[in-house]
């Protein structure tokens, strides 16, 4: 179909997601045992208090009316707020988000720019020493859980370097170096197993285009080896590898909520376990919301990135 | 003066926990000039495979020969860089599949214009770096010489619309167009020979026509040779000057068409005239060959067609004679060792030459015509 | 490339050859070895813990409260209950062992049924299943796991159904592709034309035929449910607090990293070490079954 049509679908569908999983907060708060009420108030609110919410949530109105004001407060933006701060919650979460995106970022970022060079590597020396080294790396990374490898950073290079801080966080606007110092363990700690995935998937997907026709045929027409690589191989190796890298987002966020733990760094993660501890419903349920949809046009862009690179979708059709 | 002469070529593909598996057994080729020359066998003949040593295309296997001459130079003396200057440049290869032998990423027009390029037939820089940057920053300009050289070649191959078909993709074109895409692609570097690998077994049969004429013409109006290879006898006639006939690793016969065509010599080339669906009666069943190609573990010893060819005798697991028909032409064929009549050979009394039945042409007698021929 | 069998001998819908070829890998092959191993290790502890262990992994001995490894009768040493750390370990094994597989099967079940309805049916079953399937992967699964928390509070089961819930999606699509390919096979459509009902086509002639990759799939899975168990216990949102699984035990020794590092290190050196040796026989697995994935054709 043409590249509108899939780009509507596509949103179409995004949104459909979120819907869901807007309605599936509802569903699941209102499911928990206890008066909706009590819990946001918190376990010491006096009858008054309590009414007076009930009043203000509508919790005696009909459930598709509090559903409807339910949608439509998260339509304008209000997310209620926190039960522990007062906060509204998407203040709140915009508060700590900026640690949780640096560590996702550079974690990425490191990911990406060692992977694929390694995967590439590792395919065009295969089976000879680079291949098993890398290969090895790869397998180890994705065999460790991130919070372990934060942990063991911590406690090797994090004491044995003193500039490199193995605690707390320290905000860009405070400058690039103290900012990366703190992101860097972290990050490393995210990026490691989300590398390994990369570096085989690269691997493979470079062992399965250097085993095809056109490559030949590149051969056959007296081009040098690195630029049959580069120019007739790579674009087509790393394609697949763009749809996988976009799905594994989602592998990531466990990883950074629990890195965030280990090092003491007050982020997203750590505010969405918190909340969580102290039963802080409005946070929760606004994270969950806004996760989804960070995710969900997650995935619409890097679907839409593939097709763009990819001409046989782009150019769909043929004689 | 031959512009390929290759000399008891043999090919072998090492296996692992197997036997290695001889492709090509002691075949000669030479390519003329200007020719068309065709290279005619079943799958599994090894057509391809010396199709492809040429280019030194077949990584991993042991190639020995007497002479692999292009221009009187041993291929395979040369280093794998000085391969490189051959490749494109002064041979040119046109592969069967054409969906998967070009890059589905690159538009068609610049799969011409890199080897346009990078054969220095225009001034325009081909290094790593500039390619690169070509690729995935700036694009390549259509005011540049190598893409306008590679919409000529378009153009002169026959597609109609050059500029646009220039820069389309592999997968929006026909079967047709792809194949012409490749043999321009193939000119690129203004070759002296082009190998073309089946270029039309996968396209139907106006199409394949049409590829042919263009061949050619190429042919006359740019003194390049060709060595075609092909399964078809119907292509060879129409359009080779010589032909070398191949079965099981191989050279049975070869010489010019003509020749071949009206006198052939060994039983394998008559074999396969008659099976020709145009030289069949209207009314009579198709003729075949019975019985498949052996697999090349497993070849006899002499002659590779003994066991299915009708006038075999005691003296055919030896090794192979050079029996020369008329100039230019030869069979090799223990038949004529004593120098007799090749017209007393024939599929349809499978007499000998000395006019006695043997008992493989009795079997063969025996056996329907139903057996189909494997073919490629 | 799924191919009609014939009369080659299968069990569970893999050919026997396939089996000694995975033999010899492993037996050539020491990664896959160890992988094996570690796995067969792995297991025998989870179902032996009770005889094997030698404390009781809840026995808290507030004398020894965090010794360190092999300092005393401990050899892994105890945690800051004074818990034979050990045993704990040995006790988590099965509970990991319980989760993953649990949810991987769970996960496997689901996914594979609506990816062969879907597959086998096509058409508006297809459509209207896939979407449904697409609307299940957008969900991070870790908001499952928490949602699952929030409402129904800690506990083993929640975990197992977060992560099943995560899996359903790759069983579908494997499965899905693997229907596709095999639906247009000859023997399928000899088998309709004897008049075997569709049900009974999927169940005998197609399923068998999707089986390998699948479990390799499934071997895979197995190894990221137990990342993932351990890093929702690790956060506190997994099992309940006194369950010994190894995520847990290593959220347990978080704060106390500097006194005590061995309460959370030794737990992760097992998960690394058990996690990667499941890779390796996946993977093990996925060359011997012939199942697209490393490496073109030769």
């Amino acid at each position: 179909m043409g590249l509108q049509r899939y780009v509507a679908k596509r949103t179409l569908q995004a949104v459909l997601v979120i819907y869901v999983v807007a309605t599936a907060v509802f569903v699941a708060i209102r499911s928990i045992p206890g008066d909706p009420a009590r819990l946001i108030l918190g376990g010491d609110a006096d009858a008054d208090a309590i009414a007076a919410v009930r009043a203000e949530l509508g919790l005696d109105e009909p459930i598709y009316v509090q559903y409807a004001r339910w949608m439509s407060d998260l339509a304008r933006g209000d997310f209620g707020s926190s039960i522990y701060t007062g906060e509204p919650v998407l203040a709140r979460i915009a508060g700590a988000a900026e640690p949780t995106l640096s560590i996702g970022l550079v974690g990425i970022s490191i990911a990406i720019l060692i992977a694929i060079p390694a995967g590439i590597v590792s395919a065009t020396r295969r089976d000879r020493w680079e291949d098993y080294v890398a290969t090895g790396v790869a397998f180890l990374g994705i065999s460790m859980p991130s919070f372990w490898i934060g942990i063991v950073l911590l406690l090797t290079v994090g004491t044995a370097i003193p500039a490199i801080p193995s605690y707390g966080y320290a905000s860009i606007s405070e400058g690039v170096i103290p900012w990366l110092s703190h992101v860097l363990l972290p990050a490393a700690a995210v990026g490691l197993p989300y590398a390994g995935i990369i570096t085989r998937m690269t691997r493979s997907s470079m062992l399965e285009v250097l085993g095809e026709d056109y490559m030949q045929t590149a051969r056959a027409k007296g081009l040098p080896p690195r630029l049959i690589l580069f120019k007739h191989g790579l674009q087509n190796a790393l394609m697949p590898v763009v749809t996988v890298a976009g799905i594994l987002f989602a592998l990531l966020l466990g990883g950074i909520v629990a890195v965030e733990m280990v090092f003491g760094i007050q982020g997203f993660g750590r505010l969405l376990i918190r909340s969580i501890e102290r039963q802080d419903f409005p946070i929760v349920q606004g994270s969950v919301i806004v996760i989804s949809i960070i995710f969900v046009f997650m995935n619409l862009f890097v679907d839409l990135l593939y097709m763009s690179i990819n001409p046989k979708i782009k150019y769909g059709g043929g004689a | 003066m031959s512009l390929l002469a290759i000399e008891d070529l043999a090919v072998t593909f090492p296996v692992e926990d197997g036997p290695d598996v001889p492709a090509v057994d002691g075949v000669d080729l030479q390519v003329r000039e200007g020719e068309i020359h065709g290279l005619v066998g079943e799958s599994g003949s090894g057509k391809s495979v010396t199709a492809r040593s040429i280019m030194r295309l077949l990584d991993g296997a042991e190639v020995t020969a007497d002479r692999f001459d292009y221009r009187g130079e041993d291929l395979y003396a040369k280093s794998e860089a000085e391969m490189r200057a051959v490749r494109g440049d002064e041979v040119g290869m046109v592969f069967q599949d054409s969906l998967s032998a070009l890059n589905p990423v690159m538009t068609v027009g610049e799969q011409i214009a890199e080897v346009v390029r990078h054969h220095g037939e225009v001034d325009e820089s081909a290094g790593l770096l500039s390619e690169l940057r070509r690729k995935y920053v700036t694009g390549t300009s259509k005011s540049a010489p190598s893409w306008r050289r590679a919409v000529e070649l378009l153009e002169t191959v026959g597609i109609p619309d050059p500029e646009a078909v220039a820069t389309s993709y592999p997968h929006q074109l026909s079967g047709g167009q792809r194949q012409r895409v490749m043999i321009a692609s193939a000119l690129g570097g203004d070759p002296s020979l082009i190998v073309a690998d089946e270029p039309t077994t996968a396209l139907d049969v106006t199409v394949e026509a049409g590829i042919l004429d263009e061949l050619r013409r190429l042919c006359d109006e740019f003194d390049v040779a060709i060595l075609l290879i092909t399964h078809d006898l119907g292509v060879v006639a129409e359009t080779c000057d010589r032909v070398t006939v191949m079965y099981s690793g191989s050279v049975m016969e070869h010489g010019r068409t003509d020749q071949l065509f009206e006198n052939p010599a060994h039983p394998y080339t008559k074999g396969l005239l008659r099976s020709i669906p145009e030289q069949a009666p209207t009314d009579g069943e198709l003729a075949t060959i019975p019985g498949s190609a052996p697999d090349p573990t497993e070849r006899p010893a002499g002659c590779p067609f003994r066991d299915r060819c009708p006038a075999a005798f005691d003296a055919c697991t030896d090794p192979l004679p050079e029996h020369v028909v008329d100039e230019g032409h030869a069979a090799r064929c223990h038949l004529y060792t004593d120098g007799d009549d090749p017209d007393e050979v024939t599929w349809e009394t499978g007499t000998t030459a000395n006019g006695e039945q043997n008992g493989a042409a009795g079997e063969t007698a025996d056996r329907t015509p139903a057996t189909e021929v494997t073919d490629g | 490339m799924s191919t009609d069998y014939g009369d080659a001998d299968t069990f569970l819908g893999v050919r026997l050859d396939r089996f000694a070829r995975l033999r010899e890998t492993v037996a050539g092959d020491y990664k896959a070895t160890f992988g094996l191993t570690t796995v067969v290790l792995f297991v025998l502890a989870a179902v032996f813990a009770p005889e094997l262990a030698p404390y009781d992994p809840m026995a808290q001995e507030y004398a020894i409260m965090q010794a360190p490894s092999l300092s005393s009768a401990h050899p892994l040493g105890t945690d800051s209950f004074g818990r034979d750390l050990l045993s704990r370990m040995m006790f988590g094994a099965r509970i990991s062992l319980g989760v993953s597989l649990g949810a991987v099967t769970i996960g496997a079940v689901v996914g594979v049924s609506l990816g062969v309805v879907a597959g086998y049916f096509g058409g508006w079953v297809d459509d209207a299943l896939m979407r449904f399937v697409d609307v299940l992967w957008a969900f991070p699964w870790l908001l499952v796991a928490i949602m699952l928390v929030a409402v129904f509070g800690q506990g083993v089961w929640n975990v197992v159904a977060a992560i099943a819930f995560a899996y359903i999606d790759d069983f579908a699509r494997l499965a899905r592709g693997e229907v596709l390919s095999i639906r247009e096979e000859e023997f399928v459509l000899a088998a309709k034309n004897v008049g075997l009902g569709d049900a009974q086509i999927m169940i005998e002639e197609v399923l068998p035929n999707a089986v390998a990759p699948l479990i390799v799939q499934f071997t895979v899975l197995v190894a990221r449910a137990m990342l993932a168990e351990s890093t929702l216990s690790f956060l506190g949102i997994g099992v309940k607090p006194t369950t010994p699984t190894w995520g847990a035990l290593l959220g347990q020794g978080r704060s106390l990293i500097g006194q005590a590092w061995w309460i959370s290190i030794i737990p992760g050196v097992a998960i690394v070490i058990t996690v990667l040796g499941i890779n390796l026989f996946g993977d093990a697995l996925r060359d011997a079954f012939d199942v697209r994935g490393e490496g073109g054709s030769p």
